[in-house]
């Protein structure tokens, strides 16, 4: 739309045209422009209309919007992290190698410096694909399970006398070896387990941190501040949601959360063993009713294979399961 | 608020050169996490996104004389995996709550500004409260990046005709509340007279 046309046409607009005209609203928007040269001069011609363009003017000046333009620091960490990426070419490294360099700029903007990546030479890292399960011995031959679509990262030395540190974003199981020789430390994003002697799962899903602990005892300390370190005990969970900070701490039977690396879930609702097959084959599941989530599934779910757990909740469910790319839609029969 | 761009810069990176990718890599960065954060806080999301829609640029920089506007496909490649990703993440919810729907446009990102006088501030947040997400997000494509009709339609997927539907809409209903005052004063007066 140009000046021209709308010659004319101006005369006759109240406040609720001008402020829908696209040729006005840039007046505002470019208030350096040739648009804003043509509108200083309408007005001068049609000193009449004053009132009407002043408050369109006013009401489309009003509004803003709350910004969060991130630092140069930010955007070159990232730049450098995409460039490693581009840089490598054998598939298995870089995808691990790429994600690590995410990671680090990542948490970096967060504010935290604990996730800065140190030498490749010097730092073992895993990342497991969707449907995949690694079980890793640890430098000091502790057992750790990583679950699918998950990544871990630590030294590959580890010094006698100095903290093993490990690093999480995903699900792990850890089968922890004597603890008296040095302190045994799992960061996650929000939350750090120090392991006082034992076996335990962590699973940061979704945002969320959950800790379940099997046997043993382990001590609980956030990154962010408001809540106290905190000694768990055999049985029991704690799910911490960064989002809200909130803390919900509760007793369970800890072969419901672990069983998984044994991939099979025992009673779970319909909702836990869904997210579950989400977070590990990549496939998204559709409800048509909503309320399934919650219906509980007896017995052991086995998760060694998408068909054969997809068959099993057909039966249990008696529901049509639909599959069309990778959404999955269950539909009661 | 951002470093300007030359203006042939999508031609310098479709011949391979890797300064200029620098350049537009860090000024689009800074302008679609803006954009993106208003969506989700979420800053893994966020980097995630970003770094897929600003690889695509690199990768598919020889196709890049063919795409007619790369500014606005570049932005709406970016709501376009963000929101996927956005949706993914969000599954639990879905399974739990009863609608599957489009990532929010988050209602406390488009303000009244504070030089206001306050009554009509509050009178003009009021109704900022009543648009939904989508006509916020129009809003900001429209006012805050500067974008024509035509560009905030293709980016949000839509034809131009809805856009200028979303767009008279929520500015018609910011009006009203700024015209309803001056009614009940005229009537006032006249019925003063």
């Amino acid at each position: 739309m140009t000046n021209g046309e709308n010659n004319g046409r101006y005369e006759a607009y109240g406040v609720p045209d001008f402020i829908c005209d696209p040729f006005f609203q840039d007046w505002i928007i470019h208030p350096e422009g040739t648009t804003a040269a043509w509108w200083e001069d309408w007005m001068i011609n049609h000193p009449e209309k004053n009132t009407a363009v002043t408050e369109a003017r006013q009401l489309l000046q009003a509004m803003y919007f709350e910004e969060h333009v991130p630092s140069e620091d930010a955007a070159l960490r990232s730049l450098a992290a995409v460039r490693e990426k581009l840089a490598t070419t054998a598939a298995p490294v870089r995808r691990i190698s790429w994600w690590w360099a995410a990671a680090a700029s990542l948490i970096l903007c967060a504010g935290l410096g604990y996730f800065i990546t140190g030498s490749r030479r010097t730092q073992q890292s895993y990342a497991t694909d969707y449907a995949e399960l690694r079980t890793l011995y640890l430098p000091d031959s502790s057992k750790m399970v990583l679950n699918a679509h998950s990544t871990v990262r630590y030294a590959k030395e580890w010094k006698p006398g100095q903290a093993r540190e490990i690093w999480l974003d995903g699900e792990a199981f850890f089968d922890v070896r004597s603890v008296a020789a040095s302190s045994f430390q799992v960061h996650t994003k929000d939350l750090t387990v120090e392991v006082l002697g034992t076996a335990f799962d962590i699973r940061g899903r979704r945002g969320k941190t959950e800790v379940v602990l099997q046997s043993g005892k382990i001590r609980i300390s956030f990154t962010a501040g408001g809540h106290s370190d905190l000694v768990m005990a055999p049985g029991d969970r704690i799910v911490f949601d960064p989002a809200t900070a909130a803390l919900t701490h509760t007793t369970t039977t800890p072969d419901k959360y672990t069983s998984w690396k044994d991939r099979r879930l025992t009673d779970a609702t319909l909702g836990e063993i869904l997210q579950y097959l989400e977070d590990n084959y990549h496939k998204t599941f559709i409800l048509e009713d909503p309320s399934m989530a919650e219906r509980h599934i007896g017995g052991v779910i086995l998760l060694d294979n998408l068909d054969d757990a997809l068959f099993a909740l057909s039966t249990v469910l008696n529901a049509n399961l639909t599959q069309h790319q990778d959404t999955i839609t269950i539909r009661p029969r | 608020m951002y470093n300007s761009l030359e203006t042939n810069i999508w031609t310098l990176i479709s011949s391979g050169d890797q300064d200029a990718y620098a350049r537009l890599y860090v000024y689009y960065y800074k302008r679609l996490y803006n954009y993106g954060r208003k969506f989700t806080d979420d800053p893994v999301a966020l980097e995630d996104t970003l770094q897929e829609a600003l690889l695509t640029v690199w990768t598919g920089r020889e196709r890049l004389p063919q795409v007619d506007k790369p500014h606005t496909y570049l932005i709406s490649t970016f709501r376009y995996i963000l929101f996927k990703k956005l949706r993914r993440d969000h599954r639990v919810v879905r399974l739990t709550a009863v609608e599957a729907g489009e990532p929010e446009f988050g209602i406390d990102q488009l303000l009244i500004r504070r030089d206001i006088e306050s009554a009509l501030r509050q009178r003009l947040e009021q109704a900022l409260k009543t648009l939904t997400s989508r006509q916020r997000e129009a809003i900001f494509l429209r006012f805050y990046e500067g974008l024509s009709y035509e560009e905030v339609a293709a980016i949000m997927g839509i034809s131009v005709k809805a856009t200028y539907k979303i767009m008279s809409r929520s500015l018609l209903q910011l009006k009203e509340t700024l015209s309803l005052p001056i009614l009940t004063i005229l009537l006032l007066l006249r019925g003063l007279i």
